[in-house]
């Protein structure tokens, strides 16, 4: 075959440079410029105090759980707009049950929500064929209703120690669990997306759906199941809410489905399906968590704080893309 | 009788195979029949069935009548899982790879090596797929990301997929489409080697010379039934078309010679293009009503070329006309203003847009010029379509059939008359019968022919030489991004001959083997060096490396000429050694010059002597009848290394002169364009303010007077390139004289002066080394193969190497294979 001609010393570091693809890692390096900006604006505003960035990590983990499981929905092709909606029925439901038959049954109620709705959207997806932007878009609906309905729109208070913190109030010495639920599904994600034979079905089906089905990826099998498990991973973020506040409540997690999407894209993960990057979304749900809060610490108004967020996601975004042509 | 049995063992049978469409009949009863070992070629034209059946057995498809038997064993296949799990394998016609995965992942997706714990492990993926490769013969990366890969590169890859699998059924739909020449002579090795493991081939091709090249047994389908089976041995070509079309066709491939008037319009003037890493320096014309071919492998800049005429692919240098006019193409837009139009490569991602009618995407480009009031005039839209469709033959029921549910001959007509409704001047088109039957090719030959008789020039790229040919005027044969040669149709005698033209041979692939080393020692041959000048380190280790080989052959070498560049001097240089009573049976030479030495070369090969060249080969001497190979070095890639060390160390700015050598030598040319063009294009703060030619016989004194004047010229000279190492020797003189040691100096050829130099982190910087000792010794191989009658490949071409003081010795020892001499190992220190 052919080779190609000058390959070391200068030409070969050249060439290294111009190919290094700076786009695959925009969310990083805008991350530490941002982190970078606003430690040195911010500097007498507190931002580098233990505490505020402490606050950053706990503001972030529930979008960071829910953005790590939406990456394989969104690598697979597909996406789930319910997750927001999900997560408040989970709260709800854990809280209903917990208080009747205690911390276990509660715990369980509120992650088979999670599974039951993720098998309606799977099934409806892959057994009805209809695309997921309206399943889920039309789950939404039930659900958040479904919630409102059986609490009558009321709180639900938790008032189990245990759980609540088990689930985002209480700290392991000086760390905050909602930060070991969010390390965890980092490392389970990413190992199960670039480790497992499951994680490489999901990126095959989203990257071409027909080849993979050629190769023997059941990718019925491989849809199905990054719904449900989107859903129960918006379940047990529904329970984190719940846990934080020592609440259920309807409301919860509401408009999180757009800040989960906008985390996993901007972290890298391709709309169209077949790329998707754990870690950058992750890292997608931290930025988005720095601008806010540094945002505010800045002293902005909301209406200025809106308008750079929304600004900032589509740079961000834009820088990543691979340049148009190709 | 048992050995009859054993003979008719079966791999896979079908019978009787039923399937129809929307109750539209498209297997009639077929039987099929793969024997074990096979190689057996599917045939027919599109919508004959060969695809159908195929899927049935892959289980796509579920027949609606018919039984398929596995082994002798009766099988239902329900699912590609199922086909796998009986050991067939499929190599898709239409990619069935994963862009966003690396090379390794696809060929090992749903069947991925595991580690201890059962996690995916990719490393040891990535280390099969190389093996895999490397009994392919071929060199892809695994852990390349597919999207990024040529389409070739992607047929491989689903080839070493289905190898992985343990295929014993081998089903390959059009595997060549993709593939160069020796690409495909490496894939015929692999389906030869796997036939003798016992694995059965089933091979689809609209190819007939593939088909007789490489199958045992030929069944044909047409309109849904078996018309064929038979030994390839049995058939002759004419008769296997007869069989695939129904009647008799005729000389549908062969060219006919048109009248083209050269003198007339100039309709396009390409000079100097250079764009993306692909695209070097590519010069052409074309004339109205003129068909210029462009042959070139796969990667060597075909595409790109076309590509950066249309706007896609940035241009960074180079001069485009359009009937006279520059004009800049920065966009699709400013192209097609220009009247160049292009027929994509792939015609399926960048020509149509699959699901609308045939209609909408015809008039997609005029829906401006169709327009009234605001509102498109259909009827006027219709009347168009129709009539495109039916000057160019476009089988279909009706304008608002989607397009995806026509033929691809047809789909690729739609794309030309999609243009044609523009009336351009300029046709570009990137190989524009890939993958249309045998039927639909002539069509759309004849199209191009009738659009040049219509006054229109036409640029076609082909991978298939004999469509090249059928159609061309002239001919283009691009190699690594510049046009290695420019030939009237009349001058290529065969398909062969292009090929040749077109190949080019990475020295690794150029051995002998013990074997082969003794029957030559046996024949006791005589070899005789013609240099065109030998004053240099890189003559001796080219002369070296013949000498240390010719040694190992058993090959006395007789003589060895030194021309010192006179052509006058070479002539007579190989006159003299014809007439000697110890006539050599091999020449190596390199020409001084292509033109002068060339009659005198020819007669040399009249007498049979074995020519091998370095570098350059003299006109018209034809591969293969007249000289065996030649060996190169890449002169534009070390042009380009000297030109980047050159810049690195100014630190990208500063005033630089060159030195460069003012004859029309191949060698020094290619060095001198390279380096030139590369601080132009790439360095905009260092400017070329001063350039001096110099001649023989001394070259160093006349380097040192060349340098002297710039030098006094200009004050705030920083550097200045030289040719090759001589000339820099006489460069450096003048630096020190002038007492401008901050004065640097890059060249090429790594001579032991110039290296001692950069030991000492003295004048010279760093330059561009050829590897004239390995380059003599595959020149003396290459006269072995033509000794022994094999084939050698036509062109063969060493990498250039980038040398600098961080990297000397090691670059040493790898040009002239010896330790550094103590005291230049002493400079280092």
């Amino acid at each position: 075959m052919v080779s190609t001609t000058v390959n070391n010393t200068s030409q070969g570091m050249l060439a290294r440079i111009r190919q290094f693809e700076w786009q695959k890692s925009i969310v990083y390096i805008g991350f530490l410029v941002l982190f970078a900006f606003f430690s040195i604006t911010l500097s007498d505003s507190g931002f580098l105090t233990p505490n505020n960035l402490l606050n950053i990590v706990r503001q972030t983990a529930i979008i960071s759980v829910m953005a790590v499981a939406v990456t394989f929905v969104i690598a697979a092709g597909e996406i789930d707009l319910s997750v927001g909606a999900v997560a408040g029925l989970a709260s709800v439901m854990t809280a209903l049950v917990l208080a009747q038959y205690g911390l276990l049954a509660g715990i369980v109620a509120g992650v088979l929500t999670g599974v039951l709705v993720g098998g309606a959207n799977g099934l409806l997806r892959t057994a009805v064929g209809i695309p997921s932007f309206l399943v889920t878009l039309g789950m939404m609906g039930i659900a958040r209703g479904s919630a409102m309905w059986i609490t009558d729109t009321a709180p639900v208070p938790i008032l189990n120690e245990t759980y609540n913190n088990i689930f985002g109030s209480g700290e392991l010495g000086p760390v905050p669990s909602l930060l070991l639920w969010m390390v965890t599904a980092l490392v389970v994600g990413y190992v199960v997306l670039r480790k497992t034979a499951y994680g490489r079905q999901v990126l095959a089906t989203g990257g071409n759906e027909a080849a993979a089905r050629f190769s023997g990826v059941n990718t019925r099998k491989i849809k199905l199941l990054v719904l449900m498990v989107s859903s129960t991973v918006a379940a047990l973020a529904g329970m984190l809410y719940a846990g934080r506040l020592h609440t259920g409540r309807f409301q919860l997690g509401e408009g999180d489905e757009l800040s989960v999407i906008a985390a996993v894209i901007l972290g890298g993960t391709s709309l169209s399906g077949g790329a998707g990057t754990i870690v950058g979304s992750v890292i997608g749900a931290l930025m988005i968590g720095l601008i806010n809060n540094g945002l505010i610490l800045m002293g902005l108004e909301v209406s200025q704080q809106v308008i750079i967020r929304g600004s900032i996601i589509i740079l961000a975004v834009a820088l990543g893309r691979k340049s148009a042509g190709s | 009788m048992m050995e009859n049995l054993k003979e008719e063992t079966l791999a896979v049978e079908l019978k009787e195979m039923v399937k129809g469409f929307n109750g539209v009949p498209v297997l009639k009863g077929v039987d099929f029949q793969l024997r074990e070992g096979e190689i057996h070629a599917l045939m027919g034209g599109n919508g004959a069935g060969k695809s159908t059946l195929m899927k049935i057995l892959q289980g796509v498809y579920m027949p609606d009548g018919g039984e398929v038997e596995v082994g002798g064993v009766p099988v239902r296949i329900r699912s590609p899982h199922d086909a796998k799990a009986h050991r067939i394998g499929m190599v898709f016609q239409e990619f069935s790879l994963i862009p966003t995965l690396t090379v390794a992942q696809n060929i090992f997706l749903t069947n991925e090596p595991r580690d201890g714990v059962g996690l995916l492990n990719d490393a040891e993926a990535e280390r099969r797929a190389r093996a895999l490769f490397t009994e392919m013969g071929v060199d892809i990366d695994p852990r390349a990301e597919v999207a990024g890969l040529n389409t070739g590169y992607w047929q491989l890859t689903e080839i070493a997929k289905a190898l992985s699998q343990n295929a014993r059924v081998l089903i390959m739909d059009e595997p060549t489409a993709a593939l160069t020449v020796s690409e495909t002579q490496a894939l015929f090795a692999l389906i030869r080697s796997l036939k003798a493991k016992g694995i059965s081939i089933v091979y689809i091709s609209h190819r007939m010379e593939e088909i007789f090249q490489i199958a045992d047994r030929i069944t044909v389908l047409r309109d849904g039934q078996r018309v064929l089976t038979a030994l390839t041995a049995e058939l002759t070509m004419n008769q296997l078309v007869e069989q695939i079309v129904g009647h008799k066709m005729e000389q549908a491939f062969a060219w006919q010679e048109r009248q083209v008037d050269r003198s007339g319009t100039l309709l396009l003037d390409v000079q100097h293009l250079k764009a993306g890493p692909r695209v070097r320096d590519i010069s052409f014309q074309l004339h109205a009503g003129e068909i210029l071919g462009v042959a070139g492998l796969m990667g060597s800049g075909r595409t790109d070329l076309v590509r950066a005429l249309f706007g896609i692919d940035r241009i960074q240098s180079g001069k485009v006309s359009v009937r006279g006019r520059a004009i800049t193409i920065r966009s699709s837009q400013d192209a097609l203003n220009g009247g160049i139009r292009l027929v994509p490569k792939d015609r399926r991602a960048q020509g149509l847009v699959l699901s609308h009618a045939i209609k909408d995407n015809l008039l997609l480009p005029l829906l401006s010029s169709l327009q009234q009031n605001g509102l498109i005039d259909d009827r006027k839209g219709n009347r168009l379509v129709q009539s495109y469709v039916d000057s160019l033959q476009i089988k279909t029921d009706s304008i608002h059939k989607e397009i995806r549910l026509l033929s691809g001959g047809n789909q690729q007509k739609v794309v030309i008359a999609k243009w044609l409704a523009s009336n351009p001047d300029i046709l570009l088109m990137d190989d524009p019968t890939a993958g249309v039957d045998i039927g639909a090719k002539t069509e759309i030959l004849d199209v191009i022919r009738r659009l040049a008789d219509e006054g229109k020039g036409i640029v076609v790229i082909s991978s298939e030489f004999t469509e090249l040919l059928a159609v061309a005027d002239r001919v283009l044969v691009i190699r690594n991004g510049v046009v290695k040669l420019e030939m009237m149709r009349q001058e290529i005698e065969s398909e062969e001959m292009l090929e040749q033209l077109v190949q080019r041979a990475s020295a690794r692939e150029v051995r002998l083997s013990d074997e082969q080393l003794q029957q030559i020692k046996a024949m006791k041959a005589t070899a005789a060096i013609v240099m065109h000048y030998s004053g240099n380190d890189w003559s001796t280790a080219q002369i070296d490396g013949l000498k240390w080989q010719f040694a190992k052959m058993g090959v006395e070498v007789t003589a060895v000429t030194d021309a010192n560049f006179k052509p006058e001097q070479q002539i007579s240089d190989i006159e003299t050694v014809l007439a000697s009573p110890r006539k050599p049976n091999i020449i190596v030479s390199i020409p001084t010059d292509p033109v002068a030495t060339a009659d005198t070369y020819k007669k040399a090969a009249a007498q049979g002597v074995k020519l091998v060249f370095m570098d350059n080969v003299p006109k018209g001497l034809v591969q293969g009848s007249d000289y065996v190979s030649v060996v190169s070095a890449d002169n534009y890639g070390n042009g380009l290394a000297s030109a980047h060390i050159m810049a690195q160390k100014l630190g990208g700015k500063g005033k630089i002169g060159i030195v460069y050598h003012a004859a029309d030598f191949f060698v020094t040319r290619q060095r001198y364009d390279a380096f030139k063009r590369t601080i132009q294009d790439d360095y905009p703060d260092i400017q070329i303010v001063a350039e001096q030619g110099i001649n023989g016989p001394d070259f160093a004194g006349a380097a040192e007077q060349a340098a002297a004047a710039m030098l006094t010229q200009h004050a705030d000279l920083k550097g200045i390139w030289a040719v090759w190492d001589v000339p820099a020797e006489g460069v450096m003189a003048a630096i020190r004289s002038a007492g401008r040691q901050d004065v640097i100096v890059t060249t090429i050829d790594l001579g032991k002066n110039a290296a001692v130099e950069i030991a000492q982190d003295g004048i010279v910087k760093g330059l561009g080394a050829q590897r004239p000792f390995d380059q003599g010794v595959t020149e003396a191989m290459l006269a072995g193969y033509a000794l022994l009658g094999e084939t050698a490949p036509a062109d063969v071409v060493f990498d250039g190497l980038p040398v600098t003081r961080d990297n000397l010795l090691a670059a040493w020892k790898t040009v002239y294979h010896q330790d550094p001499p103590a005291d230049l190992q002493a400079a280092m220190n």
